[in-house]
């Protein structure tokens, strides 16, 4: 019986070689102690507020690295990203559909329904670029001031010719669309079988 | 928490027959095209130890079982798949056999991946009247460096079970916990130790518990 079931193995592995891969992403993010980021950046935080509990990340894609501070501040999950050198690239946090202009939502709902035939928002968030001060002063104020960019970066679940995906689509202050990409789905076969 | 889990265990081991055994899992998984997947396993279990409340406890090594299984999934949705299949046992004097189905779930709390189980499955063998069970399972994923599980990171891989069983008009219940700790060697391929702690027997209140130390392949 012993012999069957190690013949049986050995068959099993010989049938089913390794697949190759063909291109490998080299994508990491991990958690930094506060001692290891920038000093600049951790300033920035600072002058947001003292008392915030700031977890950070960093992130390395295939060509650049950054740091990436994660904290709730007035109910908003707010992510704000750093390069090496602690010199801010720009802030997102967290919104509700809601809280988007009743006229800009409009558009982007009607971009949306031309592109799918269903879809549903997995999440939203808002996106700041501008100086540092303006920047602070945005957060602080809970509204983006005059000199903010800003942009809306919707993650949704979209049906289109009879497939369901999972999407990040970019709409500028006007809700007009400046990008869309389908996200590629995390592998799962450890959870489910 | 780990004291915590060495004195329960230690509490359980002392209360109820305990049986303690290996179990090498390899999990082959391959995806035919954007909807259909497909996934082998096998699997090998091996008793090493046994306690009997009325006898000394032993180190006794046992063959126990083997399992090959074939399981088909169709996607339903973005995360969601529903999953037919066969497995075949085959035992020191017996093979039986299994049917599958299943319907499983992905959501998302934070930045862990939780999976929901349903299945059924059908166990026939020549000497015993058919098995037919009822189980849900839920299964969370918890990266442990980052937010998103990466290549060559660790994660915590927690699955709880409770099994619905009637054989011959008898019902009976199990309980599954099984915590494993994993870590992605590469994009293909993903191993797996924990122990697999099957609670069983729970309705006859004869409960015992089979502890399997797994070892889990994926590739």
């Amino acid at each position: 019986m012993k012999t069957t079931i190690i013949i049986s193995s050995i068959s099993f592995l010989l049938l089913f070689p390794f697949v190759s891969i063909a291109q490998h992403k080299y994508e990491r993010e991990y958690r930094m102690k506060s001692e290891m980021i920038p000093q600049s950046a951790k300033r920035f935080i600072d002058s947001i507020s003292t008392d915030l509990k700031v977890k950070w990340y960093k992130e390395i894609g295939l060509n650049d690295v950054s740091f990436e501070a994660k904290f709730k501040h007035k109910n908003k999950q707010f992510s704000v990203e750093f390069d090496t050198l602690g010199i801010l690239q720009d802030v997102e946090f967290v919104i509700k559909k809601c809280e988007i202009a009743p006229k800009v939502y409009n558009k982007i709902k009607g971009k949306l329904d031309s592109l799918y035939q269903k879809w549903k928002f997995q999440k939203i968030q808002m996106n700041y670029t501008g100086s540092n001060n303006n920047l602070i002063t945005s957060i602080k104020k809970n509204k983006p001031t005059d000199r903010i960019k800003f942009s809306y970066e919707i993650v949704l679940k979209g049906k289109a010719l009879g497939n369901t995906h999972l999407y990040e689509i970019t709409f500028n202050d006007q809700g007009e669309m400046q990008n869309i990409q389908q996200i590629v789905q995390d592998k799962a076969d450890h959870l489910e079988y | 928490m780990s004291l915590l889990l060495v004195l329960a265990s230690e509490t359980v081991y002392a209360q109820m027959q305990t049986r303690v055994g290996i179990l090498p899992i390899v999990n082959y998984n391959y995806k035919i095209n954007k909807n259909w997947d497909i996934n082998f396993r096998l699997e090998s279990r091996h008793f090493v130890f046994e306690n009997n409340i009325s006898e000394n406890s032993n180190f006794k090594y046992e063959y126990s079982l083997s399992d090959i299984s074939a399981l088909v999934g169709r996607k339903t949705g973005l995360n969601s798949k529903f999953v037919l299949g066969f497995l075949t046992r085959i035992e020191p004097d017996a093979v039986s056999y299994r049917t599958i189905q299943q319907f499983i779930f992905q959501t998302k709390i934070e930045s862990f991946r939780v999976a929901h189980r349903i299945a059924t499955d059908q166990t026939f063998s020549s000497n015993e009247a058919t098995e037919f069970r009822l189980r849900y399972r839920v299964s969370a994923e918890i990266p442990l460096s980052g937010q998103k599980l990466d290549v060559k990171e660790f994660y915590f891989k927690f699955n709880t079970e409770v099994l619905n069983s009637i054989q011959d008009n008898v019902y009976d219940l199990e309980f599954r916990i099984v915590p494993n700790i994993g870590y992605v060697i590469n994009e293909q391929h993903k191993i797996e130790l924990g122990l697999d702690n099957r609670f069983e027997s729970f309705i006859n209140n004869q409960t015992r518990l089979i502890s399997w130390i797994t070892i889990n392949w994926f590739l």
